[in-house]
């Protein structure tokens, strides 16, 4: 008796646990794995657009446009009495050109940069399993493009760099691509999917915006083509000719300059017919955008309703002698805030705090010391409109402007030998800035390069366009000396990165 | 399900069958009654036998007995378990027999998991707590009660929230990934939430420490597991216990900041000119504030339980009802408890079947208080106003960077919570034959909380802030918005339900006695959750319910989540007994779960023991001062799947958060994003440790205690990985089981009664637990990929002008135990005030240096800048006193560690000269004279070895003989925190424990705790008639 019941109940439990433990995928109810996202088309779409938010990111004070900006003469980081951005001397290091592998910025930007990549690859993996049309195959020409952007950010960059395009690549062991190669990559994917792709700006085509159809990737075709020199060391003019002949072809698709520089950084952008391809922002859904927050002083906080969101951090400036470049009749210099700052009801003088909070703050542009300035060293750069109460903005950034396809198409005629053609494209964007042209005798690269710097304060150009006019390394404030060599001239490869991939190779120099 | 009462009642029945049948002569009637000698309850079921005969009985419910016993007897022998056998003369009288409880320890029954145990037969590290020993005074979370009482449970408060729970850790960190609580059993219900259970309503708690014990839970028991038995009725005539406790709490300590006066001669001292005087936020406004006197309070705190409790031979019930109403020490925070528990069990069917019910529910209602109030508090200088000044009546509006107003944000920032809980548990143990017994269970917990939390308008306290709507900049735009108020409703639901069956086998032969076990169980874990968030709450009286009416809801403020996973189960016991010398047990858990990898989901885990009672042998007989001497040893695997989420393993896309435009629409449209690698090898974490130890009674029983010795080894252990991206990776992590980890350690704990007389008695206790904690690797292979981690970055400081490398300091070293600190070397002060720190060159030599950017970083091991250094304390130790002296009883508790180590990061902060006009600065900062700006270095880094005063309580025993409605009374005043002895500088040297992978604080004393409360308590346990 005792025994059958032991041999039942015994039977019937083994019975019920042995059924029940079989290899059995935990079915997700809020996420969707990748065998069901590859199935749905309308899913994947928002896979395919949701790349793009990847860009969002791009502005942040330690991502890769403004980390390659603080390493010009466009953006000082001064630590600040009181301690303010001392950070370990990170800030600093970038503007003495003394960074290291181990630099947090420079991982964040590479890790940014190939966490997209990652990204890209697989939803072209996912598309591809599709059955194909004429939709699937332009979905993947644009995240080839993508793509192609964001290699461009860590050639221009980095330089030697991995090369992966495709998802069962093993990142962990692939080697580094020279820079030469990766150029070659580039330029021949950007040439081929750029005809697959729309030809309508966004005034034609509204569902362009934001995205990259043929004229963004003329653009980078341009951008690639300007640098080829310094990117694979070749020395012929062959780079300015083709990127004279794909600024000829952006210049007849539809973009034209704002009448009014500021309006292509207003908060309500979008019909800018100038900003060829913007991140879009919005202070709620695509935050990111936050550059005030870097360099407004602390007690601006008021002026903008801030406080409940922590005020301004008192830090990205920039000294006397880049604001020194800004004509008074420039309009562009309005993107500064210099002098005596005021409360909401403009008239308040606001103070400083500190040791000098009885002085009214009167930003100047002079900065006194690399790592204890004053809080009202240097002047900030306020293009970008502000949304009050928001620390993110909801200005859209342009990557992409049409000024710079004419001053592109400037420095490669002047570099070919045409000054008087140059300065016809020159002409309207000297206009716009309330500025005479340039006059023939005075016209150099120089003058172009300085051109360049107004024009694109912290758009992320800087460093490429220093290092393409032979000025990167020059002394500047607190650095007397010039870099010895150009091994500065391409960011080390992350101590992280060589760490995750022994494969990889360290830039020269480092 | 009450196991320890189970026994007892079983017993009762057992001698019932032996003794009530043979009464034969009868020339003596003997009556008396038995009773505890401690308490004066009666004891029924005791075992009554005539001394020299087979006569016998056993007490009825009220300890009375009546027996006819020869007249040639003239003793009576009088035993009961859990208390010492007594021979007691026959006076012809009736006879009052009190028995004393057992001294030995060894006697008592162990809860295990699935069973008992009788601690004379456990082989595992297992430490009962039961009520008579529990820490006394304010408790509002159970495991206060249990705070200091077992050797090698480390229970630490970090904060004084009466919202925050304690972290427990059993000797020590097993896991990185946060699977390091220990799971709790409450009442044969795993996975239950403590915070479920009323403090009132507990007997005791089992610890179970080691493997060998815990195993029988498998893969959830790594970080050891607490069973808690809740009190449950008696046989006799129903019993109504009262207890309840009025207290007040206030700060223990507040850090002290310069006040004015001090301010401004500081000011004027460093500077040179006074602090200019005026109305702005950054002048001399006139004031005196002390933000953290304004920001606490003394609080009024209350508790009541009552209890109904009964029963009959056939079934017990006890039903409990307990309101917690504690308002903490800081303004606006509160803690409101209401909890209700039945117990019921019942015997049915010859006896054959016992049915077990018990429910409870609870409803807690919380304030919680923004960490970002104390932050605030330290910042703002005493000159600085709570007021407006130039507009009476309101709050100022403080607008500086890293700090607001801390006053309203502590009143009018709504942070409320409000959590349901409902528990039900079935189980049916039906004998199917002689020793076999077969038992069905079923339980469920489901819970439901709500969260509200509003942050106003920046502008709602203070007309100046309306100014904003007159803000144009140099585009002059019209503003979009003048400032917003935020609402944030979420609500979580989890149920879980677990059903099974055991079948326990009970059988002797000859000297040997042999217990079998073997079960099923069936877990599901469900959760879902939801959260809507609405901006622009202009108007502060807008109800903040009526989410529908903000002027602003995106789809971005609207989220929600479910989830699930399942978790079945095998399990087996064997213990076997020879002689009452040697005991051997083994268990054995089947493990599968669906939430990890798929080529890993399932495991077993496998434990021995061993124990062999020495004084039980001939050899020993002579030895009269040892009483019991048992040597135990074990070895097994237990798991950890704390670190694991239910769908870790898989490749998943989802919401990231994020939109893309539409110009077409003019719209923000949902963007879906790779999110998780894959990870089909994803496992459970698994902990080898072995187990040594000595349980020793000495002295007829008046010296108890037990040394260990314990081994553990984590391996597979998790670690969230960062991989290169770009290729097969599609996110920068990677949960994957590479590492492995250590714990060594000893442990004593001994308790001695060292008087004991009819009037006066004092006992002693104590416990000594020593963990040393080592990373032993982080670096291994999964799917070709290499990782190789030596350091990780884990948590960082904060502060004024701290962020980036820097702030980087706490970390995870391999050689290293968790909670390591990375820090430059403190090198003094230079002439003007500089801190300075070492920088050391290639060659090993080294230089005094203070520029901030001079020293390197880097953390990969290519400088020598900064250092590791371990805040783990060498040991931690507990020490009880216990006297009694007639009717009065006295209780001092102290607890404390030794050799700690915590970083001062609000010392950091405040301590520099150069903040002075900006920021607070500690009242003692003058003394240093340090001019720099804030820099962690090991100048921060200071001792946290303490003593605590953790509780000392004074009670009186009301000696009642025949009051008509009261058989008990005591009453006590007790007092909770009472002194720390500490060297250390910051408020409390007892430390967050969280080493969690991110935002670990763990060493760190960070600057927003809420402070530690002082806490004295007037209470009353009454028992009525």
């Amino acid at each position: 008796m005792k025994k059958k019941h032991l041999l039942i109940t015994a039977a019937l439990l083994i019975g019920v646990g042995v059924y029940s433990c079989k290899k059995e995928i935990n079915p997700t109810k809020a996420s969707v794995t990748k065998e069901a996202a590859g199935g749905q088309t309308a899913y994947l779409n928002s896979i395919v657009l949701g790349t793009y938010t990847q860009l969002q990111g791009l502005t942040a004070n330690n991502a890769m446009l403004l980390t390659a900006e603080e390493t010009t003469d466009a953006l000082i980081v001064p630590g600040r009495i009181g301690g303010d951005w001392a950070d370990g001397g990170v800030w600093q290091q970038l503007w003495l050109h003394t960074y290291t592998p181990a630099h947090g910025n420079i991982s964040g930007a590479w890790d940014n940069a190939y966490n997209t990549i990652g990204a890209i690859n697989i939803t072209i993996d996912l598309v591809k399993g599709l059955p194909q049309n004429a939709a699937t195959t332009y979905s993947v020409a644009e995240l080839q493009t993508l793509r192609d952007y964001f290699y461009f950010l860590l050639l221009t960059n980095f330089g030697n760099v991995p090369l992966i395009t495709n998802s069962s690549t093993d990142a962990s062991t692939v080697k580094t691509s020279s820079a030469s190669d990766v150029f070659t990559f580039l330029t021949g994917e950007l040439q081929s999917n750029a005809l697959k792709l729309s030809a309508k700006t966004p005034a034609q085509d509204p569902t362009q915006y934001g995205r990259l159809n043929k004229w963004g990737a003329y653009f980078l075709l341009a951008k690639l083509y300007l640098n080829q020199n310094v990117i694979t060391g070749s020395t012929d003019n062959s780079g300015y000719t083709k990127c004279s002949q794909y600024c000829d072809s952006l210049m007849n698709s539809g973009y034209s300059l704002m009448p009014n520089f500021l309006d292509n950084f207003s908060s309500n952008n979008t019909g800018s017919t100038e900003n060829i391809f913007v991140i879009p922002y919005d202070h709620i859904y695509a935050q990111g955008l936050q550059i005030q927050m870097m360099s407004f002083h602390y007690n601006q906080a008021a002026k903008y309703n801030w406080s409940s969101t922590g005020g301004p951090w008192n830090g990205f400036c920039a000294n006397a002698d880049y604001y020194g470049k800004f004509n008074d009749a420039d309009t562009r210099k309005a993107g500064w805030q210099h002098g005596i700052q005021y409360a909401a009801d403009g008239v308040t003088p606001l103070t400083t705090r500190g040791s000098d909070s009885s002085l009214v703050l009167n930003f100047r542009p002079q900065v006194s010391n690399l790592y204890t300035a004053t809080e009202y060293d240097g002047v900030r750069q306020q293009k970008w409109q502000l949304t009050p109460g928001y620390q993110s903005q909801d200005a859209d950034f342009a990557l992409f402007r049409y000024s710079d396809v004419l001053l592109m198409k400037a420095e490669c005629a002047l570099r070919l030998g045409d000054a008087a053609g140059a300065l016809t494209y020159t002409a309207p964007v000297r206009t716009r800035a309330g500025l005479a042209n340039f006059t023939s005798g005075a016209f150099t690269l120089d003058s172009l390069l300085a051109e360049r710097g107004r024009e694109f304060v912290w758009e992320g150009w800087r460093r490429q366009d220093m290092i393409r006019f032979g000025h990167f390394g020059d002394p500047r404030q607190f650095k007397p000396s010039a870099d010895a060599g150009h091994h500065l001239e391409l960011f080390p490869v992350p101590t992280e990165a060589l760490q995750k991939n022994h494969n990889l190779t360290q830039n020269p120099g480092y | 399900m009450h196991f320890k009462n189970l026994l007892k009642v079983s017993c009762c029945f057992i001698l019932l069958c032996l003794f009530a049948l043979p009464a034969l002569a009868q020339n003596v009637v003997v009556t008396g009654k038995v009773t505890d000698s401690k308490d004066g309850s009666p004891i029924p079921g005791v075992s009554i036998v005539a001394k020299g005969s087979t006569a016998g009985t056993v007490t009825d419910v009220n300890g009375n007995f009546k027996l006819s016993v020869p007249s040639s007897i003239t003793t009576l022998t009088v035993s009961f378990v859990g208390y010492n056998k007594k021979d007691v003369a026959l006076t012809g009288a009736p006879l009052n027999i009190a028995l004393d409880a057992s001294s030995t320890a060894l006697n008592e029954v162990l809860v295990v998991g699935y069973g008992t145990v009788r601690k004379k037969d456990a082989t595992g590290a297992v430490v009962k707590v039961s009520s008579d020993d529990f820490v006394q005074g304010v408790t509002t979370n159970p495991l206060q009660q249990l705070q200091g009482k077992a050797s090698g449970v480390v229970i630490s408060t970090a904060s004084g929230d009466p919202n925050d729970s304690p972290t427990v850790r059993i000797r020590g960190t097993v896991s990185l990934s946060g699977g390091n609580d220990p799971l709790y059993v409450i009442d044969g219900v795993a996975g239950a939430d403590i915070r479920g259970v009323s403090p009132n309503d507990i007997e005791s708690f089992d610890i179970l420490k080691d493997a060998s014990a815990a195993a029988i839970y498998g893969a959830r028991a790594a970080g050891g597991v607490i069973l808690v038995t809740t009190k449950s009725g008696k046989a006799g005539k129903a019993q109504v216990s009262v207890n309840s406790y009025v207290a007040s709490e206030s700060p223990e300590k507040l850090p002290k900041f310069m006040d004015r006066t001090q301010y401004l001669a500081a000011f004027q001292s460093f500077y040179g000119h006074a602090m200019t005087a005026g109305t702005s936020t950054t002048n001399d406004q006139g004031a005196n504030t002390d933000w953290f006197k304004l920001l606490t309070r003394t609080a009024f705190t209350h508790n009541e339980n009552v209890a109904l409790s009964g029963g009959t031979e056939k079934g017990h019930y006890r039903a409990s009802v307990t309101y917690n109403d504690q308002n903490g020490v800081a303004i606006n925070s509160l803690r409101q408890d209401l909890n209700g528990r039945f117990n019921f069990d019942q015997k049915a069917l010859d006896d054959k079947l016992l049915i077990t019910i018990d429910a409870t529910g609870s409803h807690t209602k919380q304030n919680n208080i923004a960490p970002s109030v104390w932050l605030n508090a330290a910042a703002v200088p005493s000159v600085i106003s709570p007021f407006d000044p130039v507009n009476p009546g309101y709050y100022q509006y403080i607008n500086n960077t890293q700090e607001n107003n801390p006053i309203p944000e502590a009143l009018y920032l709504i942070n409320n919570q409000v959590t349901d809980r409902l528990t039900g548990n079935l189980r049916l143990d039906y004998t199917l034959a002689k020793g076999l017994t077969i038992s069905p269970f079923a339980n469920a917990s489901h819970g439901i909380g709500t969260s509200l939390i509003y942050y106003p308008p920046a502008n709602a306290y203070s007309p100046v802030g309306n100014l904003i709507s007159a803000v144009t900049d140099q585009f002059n735009y019209t503003p979009q918005l003048s400032g917003h108020g935020d609402v944030d409703k979420g609500e979580t639901d989890y149920t879980n339900t677990t059903y099974g069956a055991t079948l326990d086998y009970k059988i002797t032969f000859g000297k040997s006695r042999l217990h079998v076990l073997g079960g099923y169980e069936k877990n599901v874990f469900a959760y879902s959750n939801m959260r809507v968030g609405a901006h622009d709450f202009n108007d502060i009286n807008q109800p903040l319910e009526a989410i529908g009416s903000a002027n602003s809801i995106s789809t971005a403020d609207i989220g929600s989540d479910a989830g699930q996973y399942t978790l079945k189960s095998w399990l087996g016991r064997a213990e076997y007994n020879l002689s009452d010398k040697y005991n051997l047990t083994a268990n054995i858990r089947y493990d599968w779960s669906n939430k990890l990898g798929i080529n890993n989901q399932s495991g077993v885990f496998p434990s021995f023991g061993a124990g062999w009672t020495i004084s039980n042998e001939d050899f020993m007989k002579g030895t009269n001062w040892i009483t019991s001497l048992k040597l135990r040893g074990s070895w097994g695997k237990t798991g950890d799947q704390g670190g694991i989420s239910n769908y870790n393993s898989q490749f998943l896309f989802g919401p990231n958060g994020k939109f893309y435009y539409n110009l077409a629409t003019n719209s923000f449209l949902p963007a879906a994003f790779s999110i998780q690698n894959q990870n089909t090898a994803l496992r459970w974490e698994v902990v080898t440790s072995t187990d040594l130890a000595v349980d020793f009674s000495l002295f007829n029983g008046r010296l108890n205690g037990s040394f260990d010795w314990y081994n553990k080894k984590t391996d597979h252990l998790l670690y969230p990985y960062t991989v290169p991206t770009g290729g097969q990776y599609f996110v920068p992590t990677i949960l994957a089981n590479v590492g492995s980890m250590s714990n060594k350690g000893f442990e004593f704990s001994a308790n001695y009664k060292i008087f004991k007389t009819t009037d006066f008695s004092w006992t002693a206790g104590g416990n000594f637990g020593l963990n040393r904690n080592k990373i032993l690797n982080l670096s291994g292979t999964l799917n070709n990929t290499t990782f190789n981690v030596t350091q990780a970055n884990v948590g960082s400081t904060s502060g004024l002008g701290i962020s980036g490398a820097i702030s980087n300091i706490a970390y995870l070293k391999v050689g290293m135990p968790v909670g390591t600190l990375l820090l430059p070397e403190y090198a003094g002060l230079d002439a003007n005030g500089n801190q300075l720190f070492w920088k050391y060159a290639a060659d090993g030599s080294r230089t005094a240096v203070k520029d901030p950017g001079t020293l390197n970083y880097a953390d990969d091991g290519s400088t020598q800048d900064r250092k590791f250094y371990s805040t783990d304390p060498k040991f931690t130790y507990a020490i009880n006193n216990t006297f009694t002296y007639k009717q009065f009883d006295l209780n001092i508790f102290m607890r404390g560690q030794y050799g700690s180590h915590g970083f001062n990061e609000a010392a950091m902060d405040y301590t520099s000269l150069q903040k002075l006009g900006t920021y607070a600065v500690l009242a003692d900062a003058s003394q240093y004279g340090i001019k720099s700006s804030s820099q962690p270095s090991t100048f921060w880094l200071q001792g946290t070895s303490f003593l605590k005063l953790q509780s000392a309580t004074l009670g009186y025993n009301f000696n009642i003989t025949n009051n008509r409605y009261i058989d008990k009374m005591h009453v006590y005043i007790a007092g909770n925190n009472l002194y720390t002895f500490t060297s250390y500088k910051g408020i409390d040297p007892e430390l967050s424990t969280n080493a969690a992978l991110s935002g670990s604080s763990y060493g760190i004393d960070v600057r927003t705790i809420y402070p530690r409360a002082r806490q004295l308590s007037f209470g009353i346990n009454l028992i009525l008639k």
